[in-house]
């Protein structure tokens, strides 16, 4: 039955080429390891391989093409992955990861949302600013629980910057009172102001 | 608190207060110090990121800087680690901020070349504190 | 008798604080400013988008810009609010840091005879390309010394063959002395001038579409690649890609100059800043591998 057998017979040149593929992802040539990463592009199996392969890559290119990758493959799996790479101690590893991941939109809401309780604040701060890139109808429910109850003075402040420009008039009330939490702040008081400033889009002086 | 729009004053020929160049993502923090520098007579400039930090940095004679260590692009370490570097920028005082306080952070920044720390968020006493103290040290 | 009236929603008016969450949105974005000075300016062109894509406010219209995936409105309001044009020796401080900088740094290690690249990118109508190989011959004592090579490429073949037939009118050369109009142009009727052949020839001209990376991987070994006012009128996925084609198309220590309200802060961390005292530009890093 031919149809059968070619069948399996395009599914053992696809396990081949993956296999190939991702032992050229270990190769000493730079080049070699972007290619590979590349192709690797369009395929879902591959996704686990290149998280590996970007904890231990070096080279920005090849790092910068395993994010797009990534990101190519997405998918809320890939989301998971990636998320990983805020806490690394690598700055652009970081910085690649906050940018998958606003890349990645809906597919990441979900792991973005368990790390905004996440237990450490500069992961609870990159974590919001993935939310600059959503739309408002996602970003303002998000914003909002933090106004409410985000104890971290600096990441509500960075949420609040994120509000400046992607905040909607339902953000006023909890921004008013995010303010009330912390009356001592005066640069979370000048934060809030400008935020509802540019919400409103009032010319008139809010009292 | 009025809020009008903060416009950078047109330097006038006369014009010799110091200037300080502030790299930080957030837009309100900007905002913040610029208001409250401009309010002590500085003239006062924007980076959003260390790269851009970098390129004002080395075309305008800032007599301070001041940044943030978290930042996309290039961090505050890798800008600080730059500015030494580079001939014409490599003795302007630095302010470093970051959002945690931890002796290790202070090292490091101390490290990368910054002259002094401060911890987010930062009351308009400690900026115009440190920033009128490091512009006194680099006078003399 | 009633007038149907072309429009029916009320005149639009943009508010200080909406002024200035656009300005502060499209500075994050772009790295341009706008002062109070450019309200006007900016406001009417804003308006006009607002009009055109039939959203019912600034507010609705700013949620409609802001959205991630490329629905390519940022780069049409980039476009309306930068000015673009051409002529021959447009900034031309980063020629004299070619001459005085990039190039005795390339060749500080070569020897005479060998090779340099430079691409420009995109080229348009020409001005560019001729521009540095005028610039060269004028300026670079070395320029004999070596054996340099000009690329020139854009996606529009209608520009190319514009470039190519090296015919311009006189606003393109009005930042030339007549003393260099003389000697590399020939008067061609009431406007018009042509360029001198040796300086026609000198250019090679290719159509290449910046967006595809195996038109770029035609370009190796580049030393310097001139790429200014291209990239901005991108959108961030594919100008990233773009800067790293670039990348790839460099040799170890090549320099790229961008445009001169481009800026790499809003592209790519790939690139190494360099401060020459005629311009700010980015070399490829000796990387490890």
């Amino acid at each position: 039955m031919p149809l059968v057998k070619s069948a399996s017979d395009g599914l053992d040149a696809k396990t081949e080429t993956l296999r190939l593929r991702r032992d050229q992802l270990a190769s000493n040539d730079v080049d070699e390891r972007r290619r590979a990463v590349r192709a690797l592009s369009g395929d879902p199996q591959a996704a686990s391989a290149l998280a590996v392969r970007l904890a231990s890559e070096a080279h920005p290119r090849v790092r910068d093409a395993i994010f797009g990758s990534l990101t190519d493959i997405g998918g809320a799996q890939v989301a998971e992955l990636v998320a990983s790479f805020i806490r690394s101690d690598d700055a652009s590893l970081r910085g690649g990861a906050i940018e998958a991941l606003k890349r990645l939109q809906n597919d990441a809401v979900d792991v973005l949302d368990a790390l905004m309780n996440d237990p450490d604040t500069d992961v609870r701060i990159l974590a919001i600013e993935v939310t600059r890139a959503w739309p408002s109808e996602l970003a303002v429910p998000r914003l909002l629980r933090i106004f409410e109850s985000e104890p971290h003075v600096n990441v509500c402040a960075a949420a609040v910057d994120v509000a400046t420009e992607v905040g909607t008039k339902e953000l006023l009330g909890g921004l008013d009172r995010l303010r009330a939490r912390f009356i001592d702040e005066p640069f979370l008081g000048f934060a809030v102001e400008t935020a509802c400033e540019r919400i409103s889009g009032d010319d008139a002086r809010r009292i | 608190m009025n809020m009008h729009l903060v416009v950078p004053a047109e330097p006038t020929p006369e014009d010799t207060s110091p200037q300080i160049l502030v790299v930080d993502d957030a837009t309100v923090v900007r905002l913040y110090y610029r208001k409250i520098l401009e309010s002590e007579g500085y003239r006062v400039e924007e980076a959003i990121n260390g790269i851009e930090g970098l390129e004002k940095a080395v075309q305008t004679s800032f007599d301070l800087c001041i940044v943030d260590v978290n930042m996309p692009m290039m961090d505050g370490y890798t800008f600080l680690h730059a500015l030494r570097r580079e001939p014409v920028t490599h003795a302007v005082p630095a302010l470093m901020t970051t959002s945690e306080a931890c002796a290790e952070d202070h090292q490091t920044a101390l490290k990368a070349g910054a002259n002094a720390y401060l911890v987010k968020p930062v009351s308009r006493d400690q900026l115009t504190l440190y920033v009128a103290a490091l512009l006194g040290r680099s006078v003399a | 008798m009633s007038v149907l009236l072309k429009r029916a929603t009320p005149t639009l008016a943009i508010t200080a604080p909406e002024y200035q969450k656009f300005c502060e949105y499209f500075y994050r974005r772009t790295g341009i400013s706008f002062g109070e000075n450019k309200r006007y300016f900016v406001d009417k062109r804003l308006i006009d988008r607002i009009q055109k894509t039939g959203a019912s406010g600034v507010e609705d219209y700013f949620e409609h810009l802001r959205r991630y995936d490329a629905n390519g409105e940022i780069e049409i309001l980039i476009n309306l609010l930068t000015i673009n044009e051409t002529y021959f020796y447009r900034e031309d401080h980063q020629l004299d840091c070619l001459v005085n900088g990039i190039l005795p740094e390339l060749v500080s290690g070569r020897r005479k005879g060998d090779r340099i690249r430079i691409w420009s990118m995109p080229c348009s109508t020409g001005e560019e390309p001729y521009s540095i190989a005028i610039h060269l011959l004028e300026n670079w004592p070395k320029v004999d010394d070596y054996d340099i090579e000009i690329m020139a490429s854009d996606i529009d073949t209608n520009v190319l063959r514009a470039a190519e037939s090296g015919s311009y009118e006189a606003r393109s050369l009005h930042r030339l002395t007549p003393d260099l109009v003389r000697k590399y142009f020939v008067p061609t009727g009431a406007e018009g001038y042509k360029l001198i052949d040796s300086i026609r020839q000198s250019v090679l001209f290719t159509k290449v579409n910046a967006s595809d990376p195996s038109e770029m991987r035609a370009f190796t070994h580049i030393d310097v690649i001139f790429c200014r006012n291209m990239l901005i009128y991108f959108d961030d996925r594919s100008r990233r890609q773009v800067v790293e084609s670039f990348y790839d198309s460099l040799s170890q220590g090549g320099f790229i100059c961008l445009g001169h309200s481009e800026s790499m802060s809003r592209i790519s961390s790939l690139f190494e800043v360099r401060k020459f005292p005629q311009a700010i530009v980015y070399q490829k890093s000796g990387g490890s591998r």
